[in-house]
């Protein structure tokens, strides 16, 4: 039933070609977007009202001209390793999430698991990492873990979310398991997994740029670093810039099989978390095991490596720190969530109204259209120094980037949960003459709602991560700074005791926003 | 390039659980290069605590020329995002020599066990200092009474040690602003925590005018760049650190006497991939041999660490700082090897 | 009934799709009087959906004019004096039954008559379940609570496809009786699309039969019973001989039938 519906809008009738003429002020826009983004930034970079940190884009032109064989050559780096390291990541994650599709009991231990490696800062694990046989591989391996997280969730959500009458279908035909992975649940879940890899590239661009900071011989990461020192702003802008071109390119790429995806397979916009659940018994036998296994796991690497404590401690000098810094950790914690939660909420509230603003004015979203592509990509870690001398160097700054990071995944989101209506409903409310505001309320908005819901557990996993490397460059207090004044007099146990405060919140958040989602989005299955 | 696939040879510093998937990874790499290297020739990991710019000038100097080869050594070069990491990855075995920043940062590391000995220290006067505008003049401790300094990671201890070996308590506001001196010109600090050798360079190739002064300037003493292996490796492997001071110490003097040589050198060839502008580096590196030169290493060779400076200025200096049970010099510091390389 | 209430004249409509072109309507042409009942038949995928979808300004004709109570639909659709049930029901999920038979109210911004959204709720039979979500709901549940939905305005023009496809003969039976009362009493003009040829008997007064695709219309038989007519004329000869009529020229279609659903 959804086929015909949703075929319906999207074809056009034989005669109607009369539209050429409307083709030339559309192209317009865009083009007139992104100049006049130009524009401003020239005013705003030889004006000089954001401060010497800003330079315009004359300046950044002239280092492509100097150092442009440089600028590709770390493009190249850098972009091979995202490529690499996001594949693994991506094809990891999509591993997994067939398996919680094939064996549905297997998903919370195993989205656990995943939600567990993800709230490990990389900040602190880039150290380690120094200092094992995979240092070479630090940006593949950062930008894998960056990728892994995601994609596991929204290609899982994906490979649920084949309608049930198909299903049935395929029950009745006495269809294998095999097949009716392969035939229904597959396919269908082609439109989120393309969501998942244009979620992927930033993702993975922005690890690999911080994984080259953590030892690389040549890449835009390694650039970024020197650049900045070296006070050569016209050169890092110029690398920030091509870390975006190369985030769009692989973007584009990634929106060409979205649209080819949804087009072919349809969206059916429900992501059901039609999981049968474990008994409570199992699910916190499960809930306290992962973590036990982790730490023994942990303590033998310790052992049997012969790991010294300055590369990484054991969990009893950990666990020692925790008890003897309890209280500083505790207050840190506070101000640390209060970034992250306040971050992730305006970012959502600001993802949101971007979002619904595109989708009711035509006009904006044509001339927003190359930011909306540039936004997402943008490696937003690399601006927070930017963000500093904007905001001052303190809890504004951690918050704003905090907001950023947020809004990115919940942009994205929205808007493809803008569009996921139930079938037929947009004819529906054409028959009754809707205007573009309720319809946006009655319609659009609350068919978001799943897509939304997800963001946000996706956005709550990361809020942590995010607030606490803004702490961690900037911050004038919270985990991430506690963190770092740890590490600098190689207090390893005392870094890991915050890092360790930081996963469990991380976890937290990411539990209370699954429960939300769970109990909102019953009501939105149709 | 070459240097990627060599990585791999560094020794297994662990097995873990952790490591499985990772070790998965780099099984997908062309495995172990350079397997071919004469067995007479000792491979060195040298770790650096920053990308491979001209800092590092003489060591690429020694390469270049083949000095390290000569004594029979095929060095590597790590690059160091991370300038906290770089005693750990020695200590873990990664790198068989490395810089390590400071005094401080050598005093912490072996403070967790790590067994480190320092053979030389690059800097005879630490770097580290302060960086402000023209109208304002650091001559003391108590000119900074009040301020707003800005911070990297690593500038907040110095500079609270800084207040504590004045004798007096920190009295400052520690602005965290990384690696951007920006704010300084933004009047978002009043100074700004810097290499002298480095961030103030750009500005004054630029005819910006900043002050400059560093910590030894105001009181606080600190050998830097400290050239450190493991007490294991140097036991068994004597000889080629021995070599690998020698080398370096070619290395260094020729960069000493002709600097933009250098400089060039790391632009062209080991710095290629950094964008390093020439004027900057050729001016960062001649403030560099300043510092690199004292009386003492003109009678006993470069990288040569004085004991008695050690146990005196520097010592106290780390007690002002809080550290506690510090460890006797002789243990830590090694400064036969410096007086043995000079043949 | 002199006003014009629908008048479709030499509709052509082909839909231009990867695979190719489909024509779906070839000079269609229908006059429907204002308070008039017209039952359309005809083989799946001829293009009854698509002659309601072209009434209700939902896709535009090709070829030929559209009017529609006097002008156009898009001044129906202004005035909120259209009601469609959609043949794939179009129900909003996250809303009860209540509230998507309410919804026409919001949607046009009048404030919701509650009384005739419970009437109608109870009307379709589903008094018990007005508290319910669709995705509790069966699909002929669904398809009621839609045809509800499209009553709730009490439109001037009632499009209605194939509104009572997933019912049992009972309900079926049951809801075509409570529609014949409803519409006698609210007179709108009406179009309905059905596969049952009784039902387009007992309920129309006129009856339209479509040939395969490219639709167009085959026959047109006038239903000579009165509009408050009973369960009795079911039984009535003239009843019986429409229907047999009726039924033969949907058999002896020679042209090819369509696929689509
Ligand atoms: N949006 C569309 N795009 C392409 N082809 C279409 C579209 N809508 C309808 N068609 C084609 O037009 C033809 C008529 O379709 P329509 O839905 O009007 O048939 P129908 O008579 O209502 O059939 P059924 O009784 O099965 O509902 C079909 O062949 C269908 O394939
Ligand atoms: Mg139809």
């Amino acid at each position: 039933m959804t086929v015909s519906a949703t075929a319906a809008p999207r074809t056009r009738p034989a005669a109607e070609n009369g539209a050429r003429p409307l083709r030339l002020p559309r192209a317009v826009l865009p083009v007139a977007g992104v100049l006049a983004l130009v524009l401003i930034w020239q005013v705003i970079g030889v004006s000089g009202v954001l401060g010497r940190a800003v330079p315009p884009p004359t300046a950044v032109l002239d280092a492509f001209v100097d150092k442009g064989d440089i600028l590709l050559r770390a493009a190249l780096a850098t972009g091979g390793r995202a490529l690499v390291g996001g594949l693994i990541g991506y094809l990891l994650g999509a591993m997994v999430a067939s398996v919680t599709a094939w064996f549905p009991r297997s998903t919370t231990p195993l989205v656990r698991v995943t939600v567990l490696i993800n709230a490990i800062p990389i900040v602190a694990l880039g150290p380690v990492l120094m200092s094992v046989p995979a240092r070479p591989f630090i940006p593949e391996v950062f930008a894998a873990l960056s990728v892994l997280f995601a994609t596991v969730l929204t290609v899982g959500d994906g490979l649920r979310s084949a309608s049930k009458s198909p299903a049935d279908v395929f029950r009745v035909f006495g269809a294998s398991r095999t097949a009716r992975f392969f035939r229904l649940e597959l396919p269908s879940a082609l439109p989120m997994a393309a969501d998942a890899a244009r979620l992927a590239v930033p993702a993975a661009i922005l690890g690999a740029i911080l994984g080259e900071w953590f030892g690389a011989d040549r890449g835009l990461g390694v650039l970024m670093v020197s650049a900045m020192r070296n006070i050569q702003y016209g050169f890092l802008w110029a690398a920030a810039v091509v870390a975006v071109l190369v985030s769009v390119v692989f973007y584009l790429v990634g929106t060409v099989l979205e649209r080819a995806a949804s087009r072919r397979f349809g969206r059916s916009g429900e992501a059901a978390v039609d999981v049968a659940p474990l008994a409570k018994s199992a699910s916190a036998l499960i809930g306290v095991l992962i973590p036990v296994l982790l730490i023994v796991g942990w303590q033998a690497w310790i052992w049997i490596g012969d790991v010294p404590q300055i590369v990484a401690p054991g969990p009893l000098g950990v666990a020692e720190s925790l008890a003897a810094d309890a209280p500083e950790l505790l207050a840190a914690a506070g101000l640390t969530t209060l970034s992250a939660f306040g971050g992730l909420l305006a970012g959502a509230v600001v993802g949101l109204a971007l979002a619904i603003l595109v989708t009711l004015l035509p006009w904006l979203n044509a001339m927003l259209s190359p930011l909306a592509l540039i936004i997402p990509t943008v490696p937003i870690v690399v601006f927070i120094p930017i963000l500093g001398s904007l905001l001052g160097y303190g809890v504004a700054t951690v918050f704003a980037s905090c907001v950023l990071m947020a809004f990115f995944p919940i942009y994205v989101l929205a808007c493809s949960g803008l569009r996921a209506r139930p079938a037929g409903s947009d004819d529906l409310f054409t028959i009754y003459g809707t205007g573009r505001l309720r319809r946006l309320t009655r319609l659009a908005l609350p068919a978001a709602v799943p897509a939304l819901l997800i963001a946000v557990r996706l956005a709550a996993a990361n809020a942590f991560l995010i607030a606490i490397s803004a702490e961690w460059l900037m911050g004038q207090g919270g985990l991430g700074r506690v963190f770092s004044e740890r590490r600098v007099i190689l207090d390893t146990n005392g870094s890991w005791a915050a890092v360790v405060v930081a996963i469990v919140l991380s976890v937290l958040a990411y539990v209370g926003a699954a429960a939300l989602e769970r109990k909102v989005v019953t009501r939105w299955r149709s | 390039m070459t240097n990627r696939t060599a990585r791999t040879r560094t020794p297994i510093a662990a097995v873990a659980i952790a490591a499985v998937s990772l070790l998965a990874l780099s099984a997908c790499s062309s495995g172990d290069a350079g397997g071919g290297a004469a067995s007479d020739t000792t491979p060195i990991s040298f770790q650096l605590d920053w990308v491979k710019d001209s800092e590092f000038g003489g060591f690429f100097e020694a390469d270049e020329k083949g000095y390290f080869a000569d004594e029979g050594l095929d060095v590597e070069f790590l690059d160091g995002g991370d300038v906290s990491s770089t005693a750990a990855v020695i200590a873990g075995g990664a790198a068989q020599i490395g810089i390590v920043s400071n005094l401080s940062r050598l005093i912490d590391a072996i403070d967790t066990g790590a067994d480190l000995v320092a053979v030389g220290a690059l800097y005879q006067t630490s770097p580290a200092g302060l960086m402000t505008l023209p109208d304002l003049d650091v001559t003391s401790v108590d000119d900074l009474k009040g301020l707003r300094i800005g911070t990297d990671e690593s500038g907040t201890a110095d500079i609270d040690t800084l207040f504590r070996v004045n004798g007096e308590e920190p009295d400052y506001e520690d602005v965290r602003v990384g690696y951007d001196a920006a704010p300084l010109f933004d009047d978002q600090i009043d100074a700004y925590y810097a290499y002298v050798t480095n961030q103030p360079i750009p500005y004054e190739l630029q005819g910006i005018d900043v002050n400059t002064v560093t910590f030894a300037d105001l009181g606080f003493e600190s050998y830097a760049g400290l050239i450190v292996t493991t007490r294991e490796f140097l036991d068994s492997n004597r000889d080629a650190v021995e070599g690998f001071v020698r080398a370096a110490s070619k290395g260094w003097s020729e960069t000493i006497d002709d600097p933009s040589a250098t400089a060039e050198l790391t632009i062209g060839s080991y710095g290629a991939d950094l964008g390093l502008d020439e004027d900057s580096e050729v001016a960062s590196l001649t403030a560099i041999t300043e510092l690199v030169q004292s009386d003492y290493t003109k009678s006993n060779g470069l990288f040569a660490m004085d004991p008695e400076r050690i146990a005196g200025p520097m010592y106290d200096a780390l007690t002002a700082s809080g550290r506690e049970d510090l460890p006797d010099p002789a243990d830590i510091f090694d400064t036969t090897i410096v007086a043995d390389a000079q043949d | 009934m002199t006003d014009i209430g629908i008048e479709l004249d030499g509709i052509s409509k082909s839909f231009v799709s990867g695979a190719g072109t489909v024509r779906a309507l070839d000079d269609f042409t229908l006059s429907v009087a204002e308070g008039e009942f017209v039952a359309i038949l005809g083989p799946s995928g001829c293009g009854k959906s698509t002659v309601l979808r072209i009434v209700a300004g939902l896709d535009s004709a090709d070829r030929g004019s559209v009017t529609v109570a006097g002008s156009s639909p898009q001044t129906l659709i202004a005035e909120g004096a259209l009601g469609v049930a959609f043949q794939d029901n179009a129900l909003l999920p996250w809303l009860s039954v209540r509230a998507n038979v309410a919804l026409p109210y919001k949607l046009t911004g009048r404030p919701v008559d509650q009384a005739r959204v419970d009437e109608l709720v109870a009307l379709v039979g589903l008094a018990d379940f007005a508290g319910a979500r669709p995705s509790q709901l069966s699909g002929g549940m669904r398809q009621r609570v839609s045809i509800a939905r499209s009553l709730a305005l009490a439109p001037r023009v009632l499009l209605l496809d194939e509104p009572f496809g997933a019912l049992d003969a009972v309900t079926r039976h049951r809801l075509n009786v409570e529609l014949a009362r409803i519409l006698a009493a609210e007179a709108s003009t009406t179009l309905l699309v059905t596969h049952s040829v009784e039902e387009a008997v007992f309920l129309a007064d006129r009856v339209v039969v479509m040939t395969g695709r490219p639709g167009r219309v085959k026959l047109t038989v006038d239903v000579p019973f009165g509009r408050d007519r009973t369960k009795a004329v079911l039984g009535q000869p003239e009843f019986l001989r429409l229907v047999a009529q009726l039924t033969a020229a949907l058999d002896d279609d020679d042209t090819e039938t369509g696929t689509a659903a």
